[in-house]
């Protein structure tokens, strides 16, 4: 800080589960944002200088009712008017109604399933059209014939699992199943002997936490004996890879980041995380989305003057933003983020990038802008007569 | 069949009937990211303006002229955009025949709306037909006595079974029973009417 310079301190909410069922993820993404509110308080970012985030941290253990009373715990307290967090969508839904009362403002870092606006929400993660539609049409082109569909029994997996449905069964995939697991649940035996009945070339997988370490680790152990079946998700990175181990090999996953992205930001933050963290940490997508939402929550604050959030959100959005996600923008109405896809296959303990958009695909929450799949032949309409 | 939801509403157009320019702003904002077009319109849409897909309406200061179709009968969804709550307006919005309604302070929420208000006046709409077949139908009973009271002459059968040949006679011809009496008694009548002229 240049001498003369006023301190602005603000404190800057950090809502992650680092305990419970995705206890992973949530400590993967409170990693990044920490990492980002040190650099800014440091100094190190340009044009936020003189800018001091406190981090207020609560840990909602993945309970969902958690999530209501510690946001409620952290504004009512006063001083916190931005929060960091959520993973889960069920998370977020139960964070807003506190925000809405507030007029707090949630930065969310996480790929989600789309089809929600709030205005007290910055939606960092990628929607639909820039995870699961690429990601369905890569399989598509490769000629996929008959498909199990499987997820967390939540809106996530409820979501992602009838887009994907949708849009295999218009260009004629066969939708053998589709399946979902309770959040935390493990037990996949009888959908390992279901899969095993099916027999299909395609397993679109939208589980998170234990329920995909388990599935995926059961999957591997029965291709072993099997047919090879490609399974491909819109929501693995890294920070599944240490619990998955070679049960990943082969897993193909759409993201926004991944550790191996090429980028002239990406070297300098890998140096940073491997400093920070230790050589052998596994950053991922929810490291860097985390991370790239506090540098932009303080550019917002620096640029506003004040954390009040409707200014923080104006200042911000709108606008191309340099990220270690690439040049993305914040969408002023849909308040979603424009970002780069990436598709990447796992291969011994590292997702490899297969293929880079390279420039950021503008978000479309609504899927109102992706073309309709061609509608499914339908039987004539049989009159019974009363 | 289970009728189909209509969840993209990409091409639509959609009047805002509403006194505030903002608030008309604000939701033609909204509506663009479905890919929907809004037209602002206060007090009452000229005659030349093109027909819209859905009609959102001010339910504090809405008055039937600016509907343009009868109470209850809107051939697209209608929805009331909700401010003070008070009971007299809400009635004339459901005397309006509102298929859903959506709180002026949450205009976030206006896809929800759509999908509802969609689903709604697609139910409202088929339950009208429905309406005027069932009267319709009703007003054909007398053809079905008679028709049926001719085949229990001509072939000596009991009632149900008159019935029963009627409604396979319907089946076959694709038709309703009472359509398939009037088809009976017009080919039977007029074939006898033929005969007694030779």
């Amino acid at each position: 800080m240049r001498s003369g310079e006023t301190l602005r301190r603000y404190r800057i909410g950090l809502m992650f589960s680092t305990t419970g069922p995705y206890a992973a993820l949530g400590r993967s993404a409170r990693d990044g944002a920490l990492m980002a509110l040190e650099e800014v308080n440091a100094g190190d970012v340009s044009g936020v200088a003189g800018l001091q985030l406190d981090p207020v941290t609560a840990d909602p253990g993945g309970i969902p009712s958690d999530y209501e009373r510690l946001t409620a715990a952290m504004l009512e307290g006063g001083g916190v008017r931005h929060i960091v967090g959520g993973i889960t969508s069920w998370s977020r839904k139960d964070m807003i109604p506190v925000l809405e009362r507030h007029a707090a403002l949630l930065w969310y870092p996480c790929p989600y399933e789309g089809f929600e606006c709030n205005d007290h929400v910055v939606y960092l993660g990628a929607c639909p059209n820039q995870h699961l539609v690429p990601l369905v049409d890569h399989v598509l082109a490769a000629g996929a014939r008959r498909a199990f569909l499987v997820g967390s029994n939540y809106v996530w997996g409820w979501e992602t699992l009838r887009v994907a449905r949708e849009r295999l069964s218009a260009r004629g995939v066969e939708v053998a199943a589709e399946r979902f697991v309770p959040l935390g649940g493990t037990d996949c035996a009888r959908l390992i002997e279901e899969i095993d009945n099916h027999g299909p070339d395609l397993i679109v997988n939208s589980l998170i936490g234990p329920s995909n370490h388990a599935f995926l680790q059961a999957l591997a152990q029965h291709r072993e004996q099997g047919a090879p079946c490609l399974v491909v998700s819109a929501n693995q990175t890294e920070a599944d890879l240490p619990d998955l181990g070679p049960a990943a090999d082969g897993l193909l996953s759409m993201g926004a980041w991944f550790e191996s992205v090429e980028g002239p930001d990406t070297a300098g933050f890998r140096a940073r995380i491997a400093a920070r963290y230790g050589e052998d940490y596994r950053a991922s997508c929810f490291f860097a989305t985390a991370y790239a939402g506090v540098r932009l929550l303080a550019k917002g604050l620096a640029l506003a003057g004040t954390d009040d959030p409707r200014a923080v959100f104006a200042a911000v959005a709108g606008a191309p933003r340099q990220t270690v996600l690439g040049r993305v923008t914040i969408d002023p109405v849909t308040r979603h983020t424009s970002l780069i896809p990436r598709l990447a296959v796992a291969r011994g303990g590292i997702f490899q990038i297969l293929a880079d958009a390279g420039e950021a695909l503008a978000p479309d929450p609504y899927l109102t802008r992706v073309a309709p799949a061609a509608p499914l032949r339908r039987a004539p309409d049989l009159r019974i007569v009363s | 069949m289970k009728p189909v939801v209509d969840l993209n509403f990409t091409g639509r157009l959609a009047w805002v009937l509403h006194p505030a320019e903002t608030l008309r702003q604000q939701l033609a904002t909204r509506l663009a990211v479905l890919g929907v077009e809004a037209v602002g319109i206060w007090p009452v849409a000229e005659a030349s303006a093109p027909r819209p897909d859905v009609v959102f309406v001010d339910v504090d200061t809405g008055h039937d002229e600016q509907i343009p179709w009868p109470a209850g009968t809107a051939p697209v969804p209608l929805i009331g955009l909700v401010r003070s709550e008070s009971p007299g307006r809400l009635t004339w919005a459901l005397e309006q025949g509102v298929d859903a309604f959506l709180p002026q302070a949450a205009l976030g929420l206006v896809y929800s709306t759509l999908v509802i208000g969609s689903a709604k006046c697609a139910e409202r709409l088929r339950n009208a037909r429905r309406e005027v077949e069932v009267a319709r139908r009703a007003g054909q009973r007398h053809l079905l006595i008679r028709a049926a009271n001719q085949v229990m002459a001509r072939e000596a059968v009991d009632e149900l079974t008159a019935l029963k040949r009627l409604r396979a006679f319907a089946m076959a011809r694709r038709v309703s029973l009472e359509d398939a009496a009037a088809l009976f008694l017009d080919e039977h009548e007029l074939r006898g009417r033929r005969g007694g002229q030779r």
